[in-house]
Order: structure tokens, then C-alpha cells, then sequence
């Protein structure tokens, strides 16, 4: 199983990387949002994540990627 | 079945055989269509979607949403058009097609067509207090849904809209429908309705919260009914199971109610009742958002 977020690499604006679409980003997000009604263990990351919404680039959305690789090895733990 | 293709993936039963569109059109499932019309003339030559049709103008006719007057050039005619719906069950079968008859409410303006539109509706935080509250209570929850919700409302402005499609009276062509309750899609829509149900329990001895208006309440004796609304879906708790069945039965009496029982299901949240507390979780609402963001996460 896949964890949350990468466990040493910490997320920045990363200026230099290549943007991607706003609005896929952003429906991920909220999606995702509207999930930590029943599932706290994804707050962070999720909180994390939008907030690069601004200046969304390949690499924040490789970490929402991440978020979601793990919703789908930890769905039926019944949380 | 293959590797890369786990049996929990596919949808429906592995023994169902290949379902094709000329399967769909004998209509093997009990007069239920599995595609859904774009357009009225698609609908129109499918028995199932003709039904479907006939149940919504029927729920027009029972609350008399309008009445047939001859066009009055000075006012906007709002257009009005079908859609069509699959209902599908937890497996995604289709179990039910849905007609519904909606103005396009884009095209009214502020001022002119409505003035208000605000109505409330209930917050997560509201609903999770109450959930809370009755575990502590170790009470059951219920919970309703009105049909067709926004048809009850009384509209207080003059809104007109044009014939529904593929339903033009013959003889009078270009009359239009003058609207006495709201329809779906107009932008003032959930504030009538919201005010109708909100007066129908005020009569009846509720008390509204203050702060979140969506919550009403009722004491009789020591016993309590707390009823919390959201939009169509009403879910309701007392302390005595005999206060559920009265409330039910008042709704009954006033509005044409569905799908009555113990919470099972509500706002994409899976409520588990036990004797000893309550599990909430958002299995299906997560395997919705994974399906919906599969083409995208693919991508790189």
C-alpha cells in the first residue's frame, strides 16, 4: 500500500515546472474535500494540496495522484 | 479474467453474458430502458420513457403547477425542456428511468422574473451533532423524501413558460403555461418550497432553530421530535417511536412522500445503525470520485 504524501520531499510553488490544467486540479480537490467528512487520515495531504491550487503544477498533481493511489488501497478498511 | 483486470473491477455479474444495445431495445429487464434520450423525439418511441413522461405530467396535473393562457407579448416566456435520467441501485444497474419537465432558468432576469432566491440548507457539522446526539439518545434515525419537492412551492411572481416539448396543444399553439408553483430549474425554485414546508410545520407545533433553520423541533411531554431538512430529504429522530410514526403520517397527509425507513443513505454518506453507536463511511463515494478521475490521473 501506498502512502499519503512522499515521506521526505516537501511540496513548493516549484516555479520552474510545468503547469497543468486549474480545473482538473481543482475538481480533484474538491472531491477530495467533501470526503474528509468520514475520512480525517486524508485531511493533511488534502489541505496540503489545495493550497498550490494558485500555481498548480505537474508535480502538486502527481501528489494528488498520490492521495487518490491511496484512497484505492485503503477502501475498504470501512473508514 | 485477466491479471491487470480484477474481478472487483468489473461492474455487475461476470455471468450475465455480453449485454448489447439490441438487448436493450427487447427490453428484457421489465419495461426499464438502459440508455437515455437526448432529445423528446428519442424518448417518445421507448414504452418505458413514454411512462416515465406520463408519471412526471401527472405529478404537474396533482399540484396544479399552471394553467393554459394565451400569449402575452409583454412578458419573457421562459423555455422549458425534458431530461431524461437513469436511476441507477448500488451495483449501477439502471432500476428506474426519470422524466422531468425543467424551465431554463437562465434566461430570467433579476427584478423582472424573481427577486428572491435564497433558501437555507442544512450543514454537515448540523447533521453530525445530530448524529451524535442520538447515539448518545441510542435512538433510531429516519429518514423521507418528498417527490418532485419544488412542485409544492407557491411561485409570488408571474413567470410564464412556453409549452413542453413534443406536448404542444393542438388547438392552441401559441398559448403558454402561466406558472402557480415553481418548477425545477427556475432560480427562485427552493425558496418556495423551502418556505411552504417550513409554514406547514410551524402550523403544526414545531418550533425552528435559531440558528440553524433547517432544524425543527417538537416536545410533547418529555418526549422529542427533531426533524432536519435538507432540501428534499428530510430526516427525523424521536425519543418514542410512536412520535416518528405520527410525523410520518403528517407528511403523508400534506405532500406525496417516498422512500421511507431507517437512514441507510444520505448525502453520499453510508450510515450503519447499530444497537451500540453509528458507522459512517464513504465506500461509494469514493469509488465514484476514483472512476471519475481515472481518465485524468491516466493521462501521465
Amino acid at each position: 500500500m501506498i502512502t499519503l504524501m512522499h515521506p521526505s520531499s516537501s511540496l513548493d510553488r516549484d516555479e520552474s515546472g510545468k503547469s497543468i490544467s486549474k480545473k482538473e486540479y481543482r475538481g480533484m480537490i474538491g472531491s477530495l474535500l467533501y470526503l474528509t467528512a468520514s475520512r480525517p487520515d486524508i485531511v493533511f495531504a488534502v489541505g496540503l494540496s489545495s493550497r498550490f491550487q494558485i500555481c498548480a503544477k505537474e508535480s502538486h498533481l502527481s501528489a494528488v495522484k498520490r492521495i487518490f493511489r491511496y484512497l484505492v488501497g485503503t477502501i475498504d478498511l470501512g473508514l | 479474467m485477466v491479471e491487470d483486470h480484477p474481478a472487483d473491477q468489473i461492474i455487475g455479474s461476470t455471468t450475465d453474458g455480453v449485454r448489447t444495445r439490441m438487448s436493450f431495445q427487447d427490453n428484457n429487464m421489465a419495461m426499464i430502458s438502459q440508455l437515455e434520450p437526448k432529445s423528446i423525439n428519442e424518448a417518445i418511441i421507448d414504452d418505458s420513457w413514454i411512462e416515465a413522461i406520463k408519471e412526471e405530467l401527472s405529478q404537474f396535473e396533482r399540484n396544479k403547477v399552471w394553467n393554459l393562457v394565451p400569449n402575452n407579448q409583454s412578458k419573457t416566456i421562459i423555455g422549458i425542456r425534458w431530461v431524461f435520467i437513469n436511476k441507477l441501485d448500488e451495483e449501477g444497474k439502471v432500476v428506474r428511468n426519470k422524466a422531468r419537465l425543467v424551465a431554463q432558468g437562465y434566461n430570467q432576469q433579476e427584478g423582472i422574473d424573481y427577486d428572491e432566491t435564497f433558501a437555507s440548507v442544512a450543514r454537515l457539522e448540523a447533521i453530525r451533532i445530530l448524529l451524535a446526539y442520538d447515539v448518545h439518545k441510542r435512538i433510531k434515525l429516519f429518514q423521507m423524501d418528498v417527490k418532485s419537492a419544488f412542485l409544492n412551492g407557491f411561485l409570488n411572481k408571474e413567470v410564464y413558460v412556453s409549452q413542453p416539448p413534443g406536448f404542444i396543444n393542438e388547438e392552441k399553439p401559441n398559448h403558454v403555461f402561466k406558472l402557480t408553483k415553481a418548477l425545477y430549474g427556475l432560480k427562485q425554485a427552493p425558496r418556495p418550497w423551502y418556505d411552504r414546508l417550513s409554514t406547514f410545520l410551524i402550523e403544526n407545533g414545531f418550533s425552528r432553530g435559531k440558528i440553524d433553520t433547517t432544524l425543527f423541533r417538537k416536545t410533547h411531554n418529555s418526549d422529542l421530535l427533531i426533524v432536519q431538512v435538507y432540501v428534499d430529504d428530510i430526516i427525523f429522530v424521536a425519543t418514542k417511536i410512536k412520535m416518528c410514526e405520527d410525523f410520518s403520517n403528517l407528511m403523508q397527509s400534506e405532500f406525496e412522500m417516498s422512500m421511507m425507513g431507517e437512514l441507510g443513505f444520505f448525502l453520499g454518506l453510508q450510515i450503519q445503525q447499530h444497537p451500540n453507536g453509528i458507522f459512517i463511511n464513504q465506500e461509494k463515494y469514493v469509488k465514484d470520485i476514483l472512476k471519475n478521475t481515472k481518465s485524468m490521473r491516466q493521462k501521465s
